[in-house]
């Protein structure tokens, strides 16, 4: 079942949570929409399931398959939610919060009781928590509430499946693992999904494609490669990573970074670097370069970390590998001089791809 | 149940806060209400048992006397030994030595004198607390309660509800109004309510005309405890359903549940703990309440007469074995039915 959001908009009041958002999801794809806090992905998760309902602006509808759900209450839209605090029912044991979306279908389209119990043990089986379906979920630990979770939402066979923060409530350990298992599960099950997160690794790694939003709007949309390695404004590079920023400014169409003096255009320049794209001289090289001072080198974990600081001791960051390391160790208070490999420009915040000096 | 007194706790000063909670309980809570039952056996007590003694030996008899129908009377004491020459005896309120023929009654021993006091004040007891009087007291008293507990437990529910969701300026103003009940004397709001609902009071004359009568009716008694009832119910509820949010509703919304269906499946149980409590708590006021009742109750005998209504009539009769013994049974059925309750509900839930 694919999903096209068309124009849609909400407002709280004075705040707008929404601007215009429009999107397609492919059937069967994971999508996942990225952002930092308030910039409106819950809320746009919210409204595609029902949950919340968008301005009535022109143009503005939701479809699922081509059909307008715009107008059908949340609990006829057949979508899966899953919410970041799991929202299980107390009372309920495991196997019956899993049931409770058969049970409570209108007679005439219910399941007998055979068929509701072995749906429930099928859905179970699928999360793998076949043996602890007569637990109460306050006898669960929060990676198990929260597959109890999604075998609940599955198990009405939903259209599509919302993911709320799934993951955010559990720790660090726990996340890692339940992202790996989703993935997989999403290719065994197959259903459209959208899973709201504002985590970027967790989005990378997860989804076939990423939203990127900020402040109710969508930044960019694009597969994980994509976004990562070919960021269309500056949120979205900084988001999607650790960078070093460089401001500047434009002259006459050009942008020009470090220099002293000169007229100003009003645009601002500022230009990106991954920590990783910097290569690191021991003497002043050719094509021009940052002098910098090593302040402090890890070397604990896949990459070495080194802080270092320029001459305006603005802070610097560069990752290099542990071969790279090994074959020119440097050291704290080592004079350095860092080259950029690949850097990005942004004029007034977005892409830009036109002559620069350093 | 199982008491483990733990050499070491994480708690700070759990000894001490646990003999101060039994010191308390027992000086504030348990040694008044004994005084209940103390009071209530003294029924039995009101006359002693004595054997009637003829010639010098027993007849077999036995006469119930009052301490003032003694007055007249040579009483041996229990232990006296009627074949004796004389007999130590207490003649005409004095001590005197008779001789065993002269003797008309002989005390009995302090077993036999308990044993008698409760045989004969059991009866006494089931005949001053279970009259048809107080019976028909209970019945007023317990079912006004308890449909004004039911009453509460809903409108209090929506006005809980409508107090954490709905979002207006002065709503902490109605909040504030929820307390007043707790905050006002009782009697104050028993005239206030007396003078609305009498038959010639502004709302009293209105219901008149439709031929309902209010005041001094068991639908006054019903309306002054729903008044006095309502903060339990709001109080208890307020912060359950704060804690509760929306996210449960959403989830059995997304599930295909219907607003109804959801409240019912899930909303409802869930509040089910604080639900009970504030349902327990209104109905136990409703029971005690005295103040706020005796103005719009009438006090009828047999149709509108509070049970702690008839308790203070039994006192200022002097009749305090009545009241205490009215009290005592009325002290018994509450305990038992909020215990049941509790009891029965939690036994359903999970916790």
């Amino acid at each position: 079942m694919s999903i096209e959001i068309n124009h849609i908009s909400k407002h709280y009041g004075d705040f707008q949570a929404l601007d215009d958002i429009s999107l397609t999801i492919p059937t069967g794809k994971l999508v996942a929409i990225l952002g930092p806090s308030g910039c409106g992905k819950t809320t746009l998760l919210r409204t595609v399931a029902g949950l919340e309902r968008a301005d009535e602006t022109p143009g503005a509808d939701i479809l699922f398959d081509g059909v307008s759900a715009l107008n059908s209450p949340v609990n006829r839209r057949k979508v899966g939610f899953v919410f970041q605090h799991y929202a299980l029912f107390r009372q309920m044991t495991v196997a019956d919060n899993v049931a409770f979306g058969l049970t409570v279908k209108p007679r005439a389209e219910r399941p007998d009781k055979a068929t509701i119990k072995k749906r429930v043990a099928d859905m179970l089986d699928l999360v793998q928590l076949s043996r602890l379906g007569s637990r109460y979920p306050d006898e669960l630990s929060g990676g198990q509430r929260q597959r109890v979770a999604l075998a609940r939402a599955l198990a009405i066979e939903p259209k599509v499946l919302l993911l709320d923060e799934p993951f955010g409530a559990l720790d660090a350990q726990v996340r890692a693992s339940l992202r790996h298992w989703l993935r997989h599960l999403h290719d065994t099950i197959n259903v459209t999904s959208i899973f709201v997160t504002h985590d970027q690794e967790e989005a990378l790694e997860v989804s076939d494609q990423v939203v990127v939003m900020n402040k109710g709007r969508i930044e960019q949309i694009g597969s994980p490669n994509e976004l990562f390695s070919n960021p269309k404004t500056e949120f979205v590079m900084n988001f999607l990573g650790e960078v070093n920023i460089f401001h500047g400014r434009f002259e006459r169409d050009k942008a020009v970074f470090g220099a002293k003096g000169a007229e100003r255009d009003e645009a601002e320049a500022k230009m990106l670097v991954r920590p990783h794209d910097f290569a690191i001289r021991r003497a002043r090289p050719s094509e021009g370069g940052i002098a910098a001072e090593v302040i402090r080198v890890l070397t604990a974990g896949a990459l070495v970390k080194i802080e270092l600081v320029d001459e305006s001791r603005n802070l610097l960051y560069v990752h290099q590998s542990h071969a790279e390391y090994v074959a020119d160790p440097v050291k704290v208070q080592d004079k350095v001089w860092l080259v950029a490999t690949s850097q990005r420009i942004f004029r007034n915040g977005e892409d830009w791809s036109g002559d620069y000096v350093i | 149940m199982d008491i483990k007194w733990k050499k070491y706790s994480v708690l700070p000063g759990f000894g001490p806060s646990f003999a101060a909670t039994v010191v308390w309980l027992g000086i504030l809570v348990l040694l008044p209400l004994s005084t209940l039952v103390v009071n209530t056996l003294a029924i039995g007590f009101e006359e002693m048992p004595y054997r009637v003694i003829s010639d010098g030996a027993p007849t077999g008899e036995t006469v119930y006397l009052r301490a003032g129908d003694t007055d007249d009377k040579t009483i041996a004491p229990a232990d006296a030994d009627l074949s004796a020459e004389t007999v130590a005896a207490v003649a005409y309120g004095e001590a005197a030595e008779v001789s065993p023929a002269e003797v008309e009654l002989q005390e009995v021993t302090r077993g036999e004198r308990i044993r008698a006091g409760l045989v004969r004040g059991f009866p006494k007891f089931v005949e001053k607390a279970f009259s048809p009087r107080v019976l028909a007291s209970f019945r007023v008293t317990f079912g006004t309660a308890l449909l004004a507990a039911l009453v509460n437990l809903f409108l209090g529910g929506i006005i809980a509800y409508a107090l954490v969701r709905i979002k207006i300026p002065g709503k902490r103003i109605l909040d504030a109004l929820i307390d007043l009940p707790f905050a006002m004397p009782t009697a104050i709001c028993g005239i206030a309510m007396v003078t609305m609902y009498a038959p010639n009071g502004p709302i009293g004359s209105l219901a008149a005309k439709l031929g309902i009568k209010i005041a001094f009716t068991p639908l006054g008694i019903t309306l002054a405890l729903l008044f006095i009832g309502l903060p339990f119910v709001v109080r208890a509820l307020q912060p359950a359903l704060i804690d509760l949010g929306t996210e449960l509703e959403d989830a059995a919304m997304s599930l295909g549940a219907s607003r109804i269906t959801a409240w019912r499946r899930v909303i409802v149980p869930t509040l089910a703990p604080a639900l009970l409590t504030g349902f327990s708590l209104a109905f136990a006021r409703g029971l005690g309440e005295y103040g706020t009742v005796i103005f719009i109750a009438g006090n009828a005998p047999m149709k509108t007469e509070i049970t702690s209504l008839l308790i203070v009539t039994q006192l200022e009769q002097f009749d305090y074995a009545g009241a205490t013994a009215i009290a005592l049974a009325m002290l018994t059925i509450s305990l038992l039915l909020i215990f049941g309750i509790n009891r029965f509900f939690s036994g359903r839930h999970h916790s």
